[in-house]
C-alpha cells in the first residue's frame, strides 16, 4: 500500500514538463484544480482529460505511474459513487431488488469521480516530474509572493528541505533499531493488537531519543554556520523564468479558459 | 593574536559546584595547527564550542580576533571566522544536495548571489568533492560526508577551522581523508587548525599538544615532547603512537633516534642513517 | 563447530536497478570458544555477513548453521536463535529505551521466556561483566549515563540473553582509548573465562592483532583469508593489497625491509618491531 502512493514520488527524465519552472508547474496544478471544481459537464471534463493526458504522455512519466497513484484513493471514490447513484432522487435508469439508480445520480458519480481521479493524478504529476528541491524552491517563491505567507515562506520552506534531507537518515536509523532490538528477541509480528502496539515502544523510544539528539546537533551546525533565519539571506540558484513556461502559461490560459467557458456556455 | 582565552570557567548547571571547564588561559596565533586531546569527559568539546560562541563562559573571556563572544552583535564575525566541523557527520549537513550544503554558510551571510557559485565551486575543490557535486548526502561515505562539512565551512572563508572529534565516527580512510585535507588547508592556505581527538596520531605533524583533564590543560607542548613521556600520557588516559613507544625502546637501547620523531617515514630515514 | 556457514551469498534488492552483491561464495567454520576478528573496509560485507548469523537477513543461496540448528529453518522460533547468538550493533547505546537499567537489560531474556529469578540472576550478572556495579547502575536512567556507561549497559543487554556466541560490530568505536582497552579487556575476559564465542568486527587492525586469536579478511563481498591472526597478518603483501592499514610497527618493518635492512617483516607487535631492530642492529656492530 505504502509503495502504490506516488504523491511525492519522484522520477527523474528529460522532458519538457521536467524542465519547467516550479512555480510555472504549481501554479498550473492550482488552477487546473480549481477548474475542475468549477466543470460540472462532459465537454469540461473532455477538454480536462485531454490536457491532461498530453501533460502525462509529454512527461515520458510511464502512465503507470500515474494510474498507480489512483489505486489508494479507488475504495473511496467506488463507495461515494455508489451512494450517490443510489440517494441522488430522479428518474430511474436502472432497479436491482429495491435499489433504484437514477440518471441524476450517475451522472453526478461521473462528474465526481472525474474529479477526484484528475485531482489526484495532476498533484502526482506533479510531484513526479519535480524534484523535491524544486518544489520547495518554488513553494518559497511563491509563499513570497503573498502577503499573507509571506512571513512563513522561508521557515517552511527551510523545514521541508531539512525534512526530505532527514528522511533517508530516519528510515536507515529505524532500521537498525529495529534489527538491533530483533536480536533481543523483540517479536513485532505476533500477538494481539495492543501487544504489537505496546511492541514498538523499543523501537519508538530510542527513535525519538536519537531524533532530539540530531536535531539538537544540527541546530547547533546550523547556528556555526551563521544562520540566523530567512533576514538577509541569499540564494546561490535563482529560479528563471524561460520561454517553456511562458509557452506554458499560454497553453493553460487558454485549456483553463475553455474549460471555464464550457461550464458557463452549457448551464445557460 | 587570532584567539585569547583569559581565566575562562563554565558550569552546565548554575547550582553545581563543578566547572566542565574550570579555568584556562590560552592564546592561538594565526596558522598554528593545534591539537587538543584529554579522555571523553575531560572538557575537551565544551572548550571547543566556546571558542566560536556557541557557548559563552560562565566567568572569563574569550576574544576572536579582538571580538568578545559575549558581544551578540559580533557573533557573526566570530563564526564566519571560526569555522567548526562536528563529530557525527549525518547531524550537519542541512540540504539535499551536496553543494547547496557547502553554499548554505554563504547564503547565511548574504553573499550577492553572483559570486555564490565560484565560491562554493573552489571550497569543493579544495576538498576534493567537486565531482560529487549534484550527489546526495547520504551516497557519500563518512570520510566524503565530513569533507563537504568542511568545504561547508570553507565557503565562509574562515580564518581558523576547529574540528571537534570529526574523526571519531570515521573508518581508517575516512580519518585519513579528514586528516590530510585539514593538513593541507594549514600548511598551503594558512588557515589555522584546531583539531580535537582520541586518536594520538593525528597529531603528530601539529605545531602543539593540548591536553585536557578535568577542564583545565595538563599540559601544552609540541609533540615530540608531549609524546616524550608516555607514563603522563597513560595517567590522562591517552594513548602514545606505536612508532613513539617503538622510537623510545630503541633510544634506551642506545640506538641513536631523534627526539622529534614521531612518525613511520622519520623511523625508518633514522634507522636507514646506521646502516 | 559452532557456526558452519557454507556458500553463503546475498544480493540486495535482487532483479531490480539497485541489485547489489554484498557477499558472494563465503564458507567458513567457526569453533565454540574462538575469538576471531573480523576486518575489511566499509562496504566489504562485514555488517551484511553478521546479520545472516542471528537471520535478520536471509540467503540468496546458502546456508548458516548455529551450533546444530539451521538459522534459516522455518521451524526454528527466533527465541531460539537469539539464546545462540547475541548481535551488538555499532553505537548499541542506541537501542536503549527503558526507564532503568535494570529494566533495559532484563528485555532480551524476559523476551526468550527465562523465569523471573533466572532473570533476575543474568541481568546482575552480565552488568557486572561488562564492568559496571550493579547496585550502583541499577536504578537509573540509561541516558543520564556516560558514552562509554551507555554502551556497556547495551552490551550487558545482549549478554544477558547468554547467547553462546557473542557478535561485536564495532563495539570500542568513539571511545577514547583507555576507555577502549578496557571495553576490550571486558570482551576478552567473557571469552577466556565464560567460553563464550567471540566475533569482533573492527576496523582497527591493533585491536584485531591485539586481541584475536584468528581473523576473517573481506574484501569486496569476498572471504579473501581467514586463518590464524599470527600467519593472516604475517602476510605483509596480503595486507597492504586488501586496501587495509597495517598496524604502525609493521609497516615499519615493511619500510625497512624496502630499503635494504634484513628485517622479517612478518612482524606485527610493537615488541616484535623492536626485537628486530635491535637484532639487526647488533649484527651491525659485530661486523
Amino acid at each position: 500500500m505504502l509503495q502504490d502512493i506516488t504523491i511525492g514520488q519522484y522520477y527523474p527524465a528529460d522532458s519538457p514538463i521536467h524542465a519547467l519552472d516550479p512555480r510555472t508547474k504549481l501554479k498550473a496544478v492550482f488552477f487546473f484544480i480549481f477548474c475542475l471544481f468549477w466543470v460540472n459537464n462532459i465537454y469540461g471534463f473532455i477538454f480536462a482529460g485531454v490536457f491532461l493526458s498530453s501533460v502525462v504522455l509529454s512527461s515520458k512519466v510511464p502512465v503507470g505511474y500515474v494510474v498507480k497513484g489512483l489505486k489508494p484513493v479507488l475504495f473511496v471514490v467506488s463507495l461515494t459513487m455508489l451512494m450517490s447513484i443510489l440517494t441522488i432522487p430522479g428518474d430511474e435508469a436502472f432497479r436491482i431488488f429495491v435499489f433504484k439508480g437514477t440518471w441524476q445520480g450517475l451522472r453526478q458519480a461521473g462528474i465526481m469521480a472525474a474529479r477526484i481521479f484528475m485531482l489526484i493524478s495532476s498533484a502526482s504529476m506533479l510531484t513526479l516530474a519535480t524534484s523535491t528541491i524544486d518544489l520547495t524552491d518554488g513553494l518559497e517563491a511563491l509563499f513570497l509572493k503573498i502577503p499573507l505567507l509571506k512571513r512563513f515562506a522561508h521557515d517552511m520552506s527551510m523545514m521541508m528541505c531539512i525534512a526530505l534531507r532527514f528522511i533517508p537518515t530516519l528510515v536507515d536509523e529505524t532500521d537498525r533499531i529495529m534489527k538491533a532490538q530483533m536480536s533481543r528477541g523483540a517479536d513485532f509480528q505476533s500477538g494481539s493488537f495492543a501487544q504489537r502496539a505496546k511492541s514498538f515502544i523499543p523501537i519508538l523510544v530510542p527513535l525519538f531519543v536519537s531524533a532530539f539528539q540530531r536535531a539538537y546537533e544540527l541546530a547547533m551546525a546550523m547556528e556555526s554556520r551563521c544562520y540566523t533565519g530567512g533576514e538577509g539571506r541569499t540564494r546561490m540558484k535563482l529560479l528563471e523564468y524561460t520561454k517553456l513556461d511562458y509557452t506554458a502559461n499560454v497553453v493553460m490560459v487558454i485549456v483553463f479558459c475553455s474549460m471555464v467557458a464550457s461550464g458557463v456556455l452549457v448551464n445557460r | 593574536m587570532m584567539i585569547q582565552v583569559r581565566g575562562v570557567r563554565y558550569k552546565y548547571d548554575s547550582d553545581s559546584d563543578s566547572y566542565a571547564v574550570d579555568g584556562i588561559d590560552l592564546d592561538l596565533a594565526q596558522g598554528e595547527f593545534v591539537g587538543i586531546v584529554g579522555h571523553n569527559g575531560s572538557g575537551k568539546s565544551t572548550f571547543a564550542k566556546m571558542l566560536n560562541g556557541l557557548i559563552l563562559p560562565t566567568e572569563g573571556s574569550v576574544n576572536v580576533l579582538g571580538m568578545d563572544t559575549k558581544d551578540e552583535k559580533s557573533l557573526i564575525q566570530i563564526r564566519r571566522n571560526i569555522g567548526m566541523v562536528f563529530q557525527n557527520p549525518d547531524n550537519q549537513i542541512v540540504a539535499t544536495i551536496v553543494e547547496e550544503d557547502v553554499a548554505f554558510g554563504v547564503e547565511n551571510l548574504g553573499i550577492e548571489q553572483t559570486k555564490i557559485r565560484g565560491i562554493v565551486d573552489s571550497a569543493l575543490t579544495s576538498v576534493g568533492m567537486y565531482s560529487s557535486r549534484l550527489k546526495k548526502p547520504h551516497q557519500l561515505s563518512g570520510g566524503q560526508k565530513q569533507r563537504v562539512a568542511i568545504a561547508g565551512v570553507l565557503a565562509m572563508n574562515p580564518r581558523c577551522i576547529i574540528l571537534d572529534e570529526s574523526t571519531a565516527m570515521l573508518d581508517p580512510n575516512g580519518r585519513a581523508e579528514v586528516i590530510t585535507t585539514a593538513l593541507r588547508l594549514n600548511k598551503e592556505e594558512g588557515v589555522t587548525v584546531v583539531l580535537i581527538t582520541h586518536y594520538m596520531e593525528e597529531l603528530v605533524n601539529a605545531d602543539r599538544i593540548i591536553a585536557m583533564e578535568n577542564g583545565k590543560i595538563a599540559f601544552d607542548l609540541p609533540p615530540a615532547k608531549a609524546f616524550s613521556d608516555s607514563g603522563r600520557l597513560r595517567s590522562l588516559r591517552l594513548g602514545v603512537p606505536e612508532i613513539v613507544q617503538i622510537a623510545s625502546i630503541l633510544r634506551e637501547n642506545g640506538i641513536p633516534i631523534r627526539e622529534n620523531t614521531l612518525d613511520v617515514e622519520g623511523l625508518v630515514e633514522d634507522i636507514c642513517q646506521l646502516k | 563447530m559452532s557456526i558452519e556457514v557454507r556458500d553463503l551469498t546475498h544480493i540486495y534488492a535482487q532483479g531490480t536497478v539497485f541489485e547489489q552483491m554484498a557477499i558472494e561464495d563465503v564458507s567458513f567454520d567457526v569453533g565454540a570458544i574462538d575469538f576471531i576478528g573480523v576486518i575489511g573496509p566499509t562496504g566489504s560485507g562485514k555488517s551484511t555477513l553478521i546479520q545472516h548469523l542471528n537471520r535478520l537477513l536471509a540467503p540468496t543461496k546458502g546456508t548458516v548453521i548455529v551450533n546444530g540448528i539451521d538459522v534459516n529453518s522455518k521451524s526454528v522460533p527466533m527465541r531460539e536463535i537469539c539464546k545462540r547468538v547475541g548481535i551488538v550493533f555499532q553505537y548499541p547505546e542506541y537501542q536503549l529505551f527503558e526507564e532503568t537499567v535494570y529494566k533495559d537489560v532484563c528485555f532480551g531474556p524476559k523476551n526468550l521466556g527465562f523465569d523471573k529469578e533466572k532473570i533476575d540472576f543474568l541481568a546482575k550478572e552480565s552488568i557486572e561483566l561488562v564492568g559496571l556495579d550493579f547496585e550502583t547502575v541499577k536504578d537509573l536512567s540509561p541516558f543520564e549515563l556516560s558514552g562509554g556507561q551507555k554502551r556497556r549497559v547495551a552490551i550487558a543487554g545482549v549478554l544477558a540473553m547468554k547467547p553462546q556466541i557473542l557478535v561485536l560490530d564495532e563495539p570500542a568505536s568513539g571511545l577514547d582509548p583507555a576507555g577502549r582497552a578496557d571495553l576490550l579487556d571486558s570482551i576478552q575476559k567473557m571469552n577466556k573465562e565464560l567460553g563464550i564465542c567471540i566475533i569482533l568486527v573492527s576496523h582497527n587492525m591493533d585491536d584485531v592483532a591485539h586481541y584475536c586469536d584468528k581473523v576473517m579478511v573481506f574484501s569486496k563481498g569476498r572471504l579473501l583469508r581467514y586463518g590464524r591472526t599470527a600467519e593472516v597478518f604475517a602476510d605483509s603483501d596480503f595486507l597492504l593489497s586488501s586496501g587495509l592499514a597495517p598496524p604502525q610497527s609493521k609497516q615499519l618493518l615493511i619500510e625497512l625491509k624496502k630499503r635494504g635492512i634484513p628485517v622479517d617483516d612478518s612482524v606485527f607487535s610493537i615488541e616484535g618491531a623492536i626485537d628486530e631492530i635491535l637484532k639487526w642492529h647488533s649484527s651491525l656492530a659485530g661486523k
